[in-house]
């Protein structure tokens, strides 16, 4: 397996006038080339943090610690400058609002011809072509002429495949979507989920695929990472998470979301209880208040996650055959 | 058919916003909700389905007086509330009350929750004691899922899922009769959806409500409606009983709707190759002419673009849809 | 069942809830400079208030042996006498309290009028708005002193007179803040689940929104105070600021700035007590933007 990225031990750390919070706490796991990883969870469950410190863009009060390996070099450990040259150069960035990751002055062309001009040393004209050149893998129509739209003047799903195409200029071998379909309409998500398809299929990128839809990593996604209060609960393959979870709190999640394939009017198996408080964190694992499974053990002891055959890990005291 | 009369009634209604053009030209027609009819049995759960720019929150206001109609008439049991003024208007809140999508932003970051719900008593009972309004405001939130004694804390110091019971329970201390959700659970976690889902769903079997569910989430409508209406660009694109609609789309945005919304579930997932629909919404400033979803309708012919469908009985007259092909 | 939350807090007693102010105040206590300027100006006005007992004189009492002497201790002239033999020691503390006063209450009426009418024009809107707003714009355009000036002349100086000149210019800068909150307040969520309840737009106004916007207004009152005092040292400087026997600081450091070759201390006590006054407001001012930050989540 060849990996393009390797993260061991990355812990995120939030330091704020009301306490620290732990945002993340030992997370583990690779992609290889061409792979794509969704890393599946809630509000505080880290996904977030953890992409955002592996590209460097925490914020001022948040530490990481860890190792981050990407091209052969650490990536915590990287001064602003180097970091800088990766970012545009071999990995892209989809975030989950296009609106406000584009300069609303500036036009599409400008900004798509900047990124190559400065990390390319490409000249004005070949910059153009190249952005064009994009723009149409992308499928925006009449790109010739729309590339000297402002943002505004394109829809939400347009303005999607603009950042799509931002992402794709350098030719990176690793992207990292953050939610990038949440804030689209049901039917233009369809059509982005697709675009992202064909674009995998295409160019063997490694994408990295944040969100909460179970749907959405279903459709797009190679291997799964659940995340839960900082830390990894569940790592497997597409089938093995969706046929055969082995840890509660994905039982939990899938057992719980409405499909619409389901023609029932019964009451949702629900996951009682709120999302946890990353300021305490219990000592245990952090699913353990909610956790139909628990044991004694769970509230004291945090479970390392262990690797099973063929790449799949879980953490959690209680085995497989024993969970409800 | 049946013999009662339905709760809620919508007759050809519309409303249409002016934008305006400057000085010199006359104000464009933003046609937000543009000839809407429905009926809601009581205590029957209507959902309302769209995406942007279908009109349905716009509805949901309209219907509660917010922002009035421009034309049609809407009646709440045999009431008529196209007409009434605000004071009268304001005396009819006290049977519909609504649920809003940001549970954090619908509660006044300045009162306690337990001020919070009791507001609508201080309008609608104002002869209370503050006694008797405690011992109300604290049955009602033990009935949504929160402890009474938190009655004293903030908004920011509960969970989103906390803070929308909580706006479930302002709407319900009065006891409405028509409780309308405007997208409920489209900012809450997974796992708490789940939790408000069945919360809502064993409310209205508790107290006999009557609910407009209005979501842009399938797969939770599905979940919680018996009837389903399916809107696009202010129109009524669909309208039939839950089961129908889900199993037999007559109408090509329901069916594309439907074929768009990705399931857990891989093996269907890798089936699917295609986007169902191509195209962007259009915006509802500039409708298309005839039929407005003929830009990106697979069956569209020459005869959508100069005749706008009329909602037709279908779905064995159970149901009702507005195309040409259905 | 009803899902019941998992909340550690199962007693029947009632929970005490942690409002937002509670919150600005714990972040303003950590901030040193505004405590600090906090406590100077409790003891400035305990000091206003009680400092005269201390001495021996009253404020207006000539004392004819003891003309223009710079300050002594012996004579118990602690800050000295003016020309005609007045202990400026007392007369500072006296003339502290008419501008302490006119800066609080002057601004209080402005905050009384400039509130309801900034809130009342916000969230009605339309023609109403147009009307009100349009009303603070021309008054705006009228020059300040030559109304002031008018006032003086025809009603003489009487110190309610100023109280109301200064406030009732001071309003329109506050309503126009006011309806500016106002507006953007009244497309949140929570004004429109009030509405949706059939609550009454008086209450809204002063029960959802008000409450809202109190985090700018206090800002803005905490230097507004300091902006008052100077006026009223300004007029005081023309000769229109209060009358003899009562003093202001603008009264005395306008003596004082006569005198000041020959009896600096004339100046130098009452300006300083009114430059330290003024640090004090702004420091609590920039304190308070900070702890009342609107981005509060």
């Amino acid at each position: 397996m060849d990996n393009i990225l390797q993260v061991h031990n990355l812990s995120v750390r939030f330091h704020t006038d009301d306490g620290e919070v732990d945002a993340v706490s030992g997370v583990n796991f690779s992609l290889a080339k061409g792979e794509t990883l969704g890393i599946v969870g809630e509000s505080g469950s880290g996904k977030s943090q953890t992409v955002l410190s592996i590209m460097g863009l925490l914020a001022s009060n948040g530490s990481a610690s860890g190792k981050v390996v990407f091209q052969g070099q650490d990536l915590l450990g990287l001064p602003p400058k180097q970091l800088n040259q990766i970012r545009g150069a071999s990995i892209g960035m989809i975030f989950q609002d296009p609106m406000t990751s584009l300069n609303p002055y500036m036009r599409i062309s400008e900004q798509l011809t900047e990124s190559l001009i400065l990390h390319r040393g490409m000249s004005k004209k070949d910059a153009l072509a190249r952005v064009l050149e994009v723009l149409d893998a992308v499928q925006i129509p009449d790109a010739r002429n729309r590339v000297r739209y402002y943002p505004h003047e394109f829809s939400g799903g347009m303005r999607q495949r603009v950042m799509i195409a931002m992402a794709l200029l350098c030719r990176p071998e690793l992207i990292i979507a953050d939610e990038p379909t949440t804030a689209l309409d049901v039917t233009v998500q369809a059509q982005i989920l697709n675009l992202l398809r064909d674009l995998r299929d295409d160019f063997g990128v490694g994408i990295i695929l944040i969100t909460h839809d179970l749907g959405v990593v279903a459709g797009l996604c190679d291997h799964v990472m659940v995340m839960y209060g900082g830390q990894v609960m569940e790592y497997g393959n597409l089938d093995q998470i969706f046929h055969a979870p082995s840890h509660p709190y994905t039982r939990g999640l899938l057992r719980s979301v409405p499909r619409l394939d389901d023609a029932g009017a019964h009451a949702l198996q629900t996951i009682p209880g709120n999302p946890p408080d990353l300021m305490h964190l219990p000592p245990g694992c952090p699913f353990e208040p909610r956790c139909p499974d628990r044991i004694e053990r769970c509230g004291k002891d945090r479970p390392l996650l262990q690797f099973g055959h063929d790449d799949s890990a879980r953490a959690c005291h209680v085995l497989p055959e024993e969970l409800t | 058919m049946s013999a009662s009369t339905p709760l809620l009634k919508l007759q050809d209604v519309h409303v249409h916003f002016p934008i305006s053009q400057g000085l010199f030209k006359p104000p464009l027609q933003l046609k937000a909700v543009n000839g809407v009819s429905l009926e809601v049995e009581p205590g029957t759960t209507l959902g309302i389905v769209g995406e942007s720019g279908c009109g349905k929150s716009t509805l949901a206001r309209a219907i509660l007086g917010i922002h009035p109609p421009t034309a049609g008439r809407i009646w709440l049991g045999s009431e008529e509330l196209t007409g009434k003024s605000a004071a009268q208007m304001r005396a009819m809140r006290k049977q519909m009350q609504i649920v809003f999508q940001d549970p954090l932003a619908s509660l006044n970051p300045r009162m306690t929750i337990g001020e919070a719900i009791a507001e609508p008593l201080r309008v609608y009972y104002p002869e209370m004691s503050a006694a008797d309004r405690k011992r109300k405001v604290q049955a009602t939130m033990e009935k949504v899922g929160l402890l009474g004694n938190q009655i004293n804390r903030y908004p920011h110091e509960f969970s989103g899922g906390q803070c929308q019971r909580a706006g479930i329970a302002r709407a319900l201390v009065v006891e409405p009769e028509l409780l309308l959700c405007d997208e409920p659970v489209s900012a809450l976690d997974v796992s708490i959806q789940a939790q408000i889902v069945n919360l809502l769903m064993e409310l209205k079997q508790d107290m006999g409500l009557t609910m407009l569910f209005i979501a842009h989430d399938l797969s939770v409508v599905r979940h919680i409606s018996d009837r389903v209406m399916v809107m696009y660009l202010g129109k009524v694109a669909e309208e039939a009983d839950r089961d129908a609609l889900y199993r037999e789309p007559a109408h090509p945005y329901t069916q594309g709707l439907i074929a768009s919304v990705p399931v857990p579930d891989p093996e269907i997932e890798r089936g699917k190759r295609q986007a169902p629909l191509k195209g962007d919404l259009p915006s509802p400033l500039k409708p298309p002419s005839g039929c407005s979803f003929r830009t990106r309708c697979p069956l569209a012919q020459a005869r959508c673009k100069q005749e706008t469908p009329e909602l037709r009985p279908h779905h064995g007259g159970a149901g009702a849809v507005a195309c040409h092909f259905a | 069942m009803t899902e019941t939350t998992l909340d550690t807090v199962m007693s029947a007693q009632e929970v005490q809830g942690r409002s937002l102010w509670y919150d600005a105040w714990r972040r303003l206590k950590r901030n040193r400079a505004a405590l600090v300027a906090g406590a100077v100006l409790i003891l400035m006005t305990v000091a206003v208030l009680l400092g005269p007992l201390l001495s021996p004189y009253d404020f207006d009492y000539t004392d004819w042996d003891h003309v223009s002497e710079p300050p002594s201790l012996s004579t118990q002239h602690y800050f000295g006498t003016d020309p005609v033999g007045r202990d400026l020691f007392v007369r500072t503390l006296h003339g502290g309290r008419i501008s302490l006063l006119i800066g609080v209450v002057a601004t209080l009426v402005s905050l009384i009028i400039g509130i309801s009418w900034g809130a009342t024009a916000g969230y009605l809107g339309g023609r109403i708005d147009n009307l009100m707003m349009r009303i603070v714009d021309i008054l705006y355009a009228m020059p300040f002193m030559f109304f002031v000036i008018l006032l003086m002349v025809f009603f003489g100086r009487n110190i309610l007179l100023i109280f109301i000149a200064i406030g009732a210019i001071n309003w329109l800068d506050m309503a126009r803040i006011v309806r500016g909150q106002t507006i953007s307040l009244k497309r949140r969520e929570f004004v429109e689940a009030a509405v949706a309840c059939g609550v009454s737009t008086p209450r809204i106004i002063f029960r959802h929104i008000v409450p809202n916007l109190l985090g700018v207004v206090i800002v803005y009152v905490t230097l507004t105070i300091p902006q008052v005092i100077l006026v009223e040292s300004f007029l005081s400087f023309l000769g229109l600021g209060v009358q003899e026997p009562y003093t202001s600081w603008g009264a005395l450091v306008n003596e004082g700035a006569q005198d000041m070759e020959s009896a600096l201390w004339m100046l130098v006590f009452p300006a300083s007590f009114l430059a330290l006054t003024l640090f004090c407001f702004n420091f609590i001012g920039d304190g308070l933007r900070d702890a009342l930050d609107p981005k509060d989540r």
